[in-house]
């Protein structure tokens, strides 16, 4: 009985941090994303030769 | 104490057919298992006089724990649609209310609770195994609406607490839903 509900304290303080910090790490995430895009996107233009959106080659993008 | 031990597993297994198919029922894809077997299709053509003679043969045998589980069950299965009009003119989350009433007044409470928390278990696990299918084709499922690791935490602080309240009553309910299961797949 006493080690079943300090297991349960355990496993509930557990998931309570996870779930905070997963959704932190989350929205975090994503404003790095947003701040970075535009570089990753002409990197990859760069080394590809291809838009990475519409993949088409040099300079001449699709409608 | 091996005739106690028989009525309730009997009680569980007939419950477990009865259970099994209802949700088939309200899922609607029964015309799929239907061509798979010919068992099933027999079976699914008299589904009323069967599940009904099978819940009170259930019913008999072990009176407290069959009434709290079914009744779990029906409960659980209203919390993806808690605001929805019902045929008895009564929103789903009232019919609930009265369900745990009735539940809290008739049933000596760590029956109830040992129900409903090792229904709300065996829900779960269903929802782990299958996210990817349930995200695919766009079914309610907890773990894409709370996140996989969260509904892992979450079943085994259920499974605990379902052991702390009685651990020969949650063996006995988990092995008679996994056979129901088994026999339902390979049938």
């Amino acid at each position: 009985m006493v080690y079943g509900s300090i297991l349960i304290f355990y496993l509930v303080i557990l998931l309570l941090g996870y779930s905070i910090g997963r959704r932190v790490g989350k929205n975090e995430g994503k404003e790095k994303a947003i701040n970075e895009i535009t570089i990753y996107l002409k990197m990859d233009y760069y080394n590809k030769k291809e838009c990475p959106i519409c993949s088409s080659p040099k300079n001449t993008h699709k409608r | 104490m091996l005739l106690e031990l028989f009525k309730k597993c009997t009680g569980l297994i007939l419950l477990g057919i009865v259970i099994k198919l209802l949700d088939d029922e309200i899922d609607g894809d029964i015309n799929e298992k239907i061509k798979e077997s010919k068992i099933y299709a027999s079976f699914i053509q008299f589904k009323m006089p069967y599940s009904l003679l099978f819940l009170s043969l259930a019913m008999l045998l072990q009176p407290h724990l069959v009434f709290s589980i079914f009744t779990s069950a029906y409960i659980i299965g209203m919390f993806h649609i808690p605001s929805q009009e019902l045929p008895l003119k009564l929103k789903a989350y009232q019919e609930m209310l009265i369900l745990v009433i009735l539940n809290l007044v008739l049933v000596p409470l760590d029956v109830f609770g040992i129900a409903f928390f090792s229904i709300l278990f065996i829900q779960l696990i269903d929802d782990l195994i299958d996210h990817q299918y349930d995200l695919k084709y766009g079914y309610k499922n907890y773990a894409n609406i709370f996140g996989l690791g969260e509904i892992i935490i979450a079943s085994s602080i259920l499974l605990v607490v379902c052991f702390m309240i009685s651990w020969f009553n949650t063996v006995i309910i988990l092995s008679s839903g996994v056979l129901v299961n088994y026999v339902y797949t390979k049938i």
